[in-house]
């Protein structure tokens, strides 16, 4: 009986992760209190079951949706119009959580007992190294899909990320240089931590450097793309060598998973948690502004641009 | 495999035939590291002290230095672009190509290094530690350096740029390499560390090539 090959239904690929994901928690939660595993567990099982339900309702959905939208955003014309209306509502929502978090950390949430109020610069520390952390990765990815897929929106976005991404761990870099003197004593020391967003600066450094050492745009964006996907790998290990090296950071007070949960007081972590997706979506709205730009001065030659400008 | 036999026979070749890339970089590792008595102390507990991250951070810039030479003189006879329109994977001769170049340039840093280790008053028992760690450690140096050389190849006057690209990429191999002489000097066991940089140095011999040849491709402006 001959049948034309059949896509393997969407549902196939996401149990696979589905399942992949649970282990890992089972994994990441193996020491943590019960509760907080059975919270976790049973959130993901809801959120999975939910997921799985959708996809046997219709196979393909998830997938199908996901190419769709990487062929639509990688046409300048789409992305141009889609993102120009998702940014009014970005630039609320940085906004607002940014006025929401920075407000209650710096006013109202309860000083530390041991750091005072000097310990209140994390609401501007924190967010912004794990934004610069964060760009990083998101800009390889996206040099990844440009050096796989030749995708010119790719590029555009990698050229759009990393000057931001460079200011984030300058910032991070600073608030956590004046963070330290009254807690450790000095401005500046080669801990771990600090070493390593030293290195990320750097190497943000280096994309900007290449890609404007390079003046065709496509070979310059290709380039960068290269860089940051070797760098992303060099990040990785950075981080685990320079921990070997020295370590005199203060441990994560945030992590999920950990054997005591989040050793950060709830009255201090909602704040942060709110100024550290201020930031993202502040990181998203300069990347779409950017990009926007970057996209209008490449195409200027085409129709729609002039349609659009006029 | 003929494509990387005849590759590395052309490159040694080529290498033995202008002795100065391969000298220049041997000379400079020396002229750096004689330098830092200089201009810190001749005092031996000084020097002991610093001597590991000294002849370190020269053979790292000795290998940076030499990269320009990797790619530079083919991209302008035209034999790089040969490469690149040959039919076949570049894997082979670009892996080829590192080696020749590991082997005319890195080696003879490996061998010189005890002498100047000696000379930076390490104790003769360190120095083992010393040459097997730049053993390890320098053909990572090489095939990460090489990432930025073929990345720049284009660019006329890329020496400054190649620097700001691959210095925060030999980070990694700076500490182990370094740590592990460090390590050595306090008496502390080292076969770890040493088995760590040679964990880097196959991850960066087997997965560098092929982001060697990306970058030549994409600096063909392919």
């Amino acid at each position: 009986m001959t049948q034309a090959a059949r896509p393997v239904p969407g549902h196939f690929y996401l149990s696979s992760v589905l399942g992949l994901v649970l282990v890992a928690v089972l994994y990441a939660t193996w020491q943590a209190p019960l509760a907080s595993r059975v919270a976790w567990l049973g959130g993901g099982y809801v959120l999975g079951v939910l997921f799985y339900l959708g996809a046997v309702r219709r196979p393909d959905w998830y997938w199908q949706t996901l190419v769709r939208w990487y062929h639509q955003l990688g046409s300048p014309r789409y992305f141009y119009r889609i993102s120009g209306q998702w940014l009014p509502y970005l630039v609320v929502l940085s906004a607002g959580m940014l006025m929401v978090g920075m407000v209650w950390g710096l006013a109202f949430a309860p000083p530390h007992h041991e750091q005072g109020n000097s310990y209140r610069i994390i609401y501007l520390h924190v967010p912004a190294a794990s934004g610069a952390l964060m760009g990083y990765s998101a800009m390889s990815l996206a040099g990844l899909v440009a050096l796989v897929w030749r995708m010119k929106m790719a590029e555009i976005v990698i050229k759009a990320i990393a000057p931001f991404g460079a200011v984030l761990a300058a910032v991070a870099l600073i608030s956590g240089a004046i963070w330290g003197r009254p807690t450790w004593g000095t401005y500046w020391i080669w801990d771990a931590r600090l070493t390593s967003m030293l290195i990320l600066f750097f190497m943000y450094l280096g994309v900007i450097a290449l890609q404007n050492a390079i003046s065709d745009p496509r070979q310059a964006g290709r380039a960068a793309s290269l860089l940051s996907v070797v760098g992303l790998i060099n990040v990785i290990i950075v981080r685990y060598s320079v921990d070997w090296w020295n370590s005199l950071h203060q441990g994560s007070s945030m992590s999920m998973f950990g054997a005591g949960g989040s050793s950060i007081h709830p009255s201090m972590l909602a704040p942060l948690l709110i100024s550290m997706f201020g930031t993202y979506f502040l990181f998203a709205v300069t990347v779409l502004i950017r990009t926007r730009t970057e996209v209008l001065w490449r195409e200027r030659r085409s129709a729609w641009v002039k349609e659009e400008l006029s | 495999m003929t494509a990387f036999g005849a590759t590395l026979r052309r490159e040694l070749l080529l290498g033995l035939r202008t002795p100065a890339d391969i000298i220049n970089p041997l000379f400079f590792f020396v002229v750096v590291v004689s330098l830092f008595p200089l201009a810190l102390s001749p005092a031996p507990d000084t020097l002991r002290l610093i001597a590991p991250g000294v002849v370190w951070v020269a053979a790292l810039l000795a290998v940076m230095l030499s990269l320009d030479s990797l790619f530079r003189r083919d991209e302008e006879c035209g034999a790089l672009e040969q490469l690149l329109v040959a039919p076949g994977e570049l894997y082979l001769p670009v892996l080829a190509r590192l080696l020749a170049h590991w082997l005319l340039t890195g080696l003879p840093l490996v061998l010189v290094a005890p002498l100047l280790g000696y000379m930076m008053q390490l104790p003769v028992t360190v120095l083992d530690t010393l040459w097997q760690s730049l053993l390890l450690g320098t053909p990572a140096l090489t095939v990460i350096g090489a990432i930025g050389a073929a990345l720049t190849v284009s660019i006329r006057r890329g020496g400054i740029l190649l620097a700001l690209l691959v210095l925060p990429l030999y980070v990694p191999v700076l500490v182990f390499g370094a740590g592990c002489v460090g390590r050595a000097l306090d008496g502390m066991a080292t076969g770890s560390v040493l088995a760590v940089l040679a964990a880097m140095t196959m991850l960066a011999v087997s997965l560098g090539p092929f982001a060697v040849a990306l970058g030549l491709r994409i600096s063909s402006g392919d």
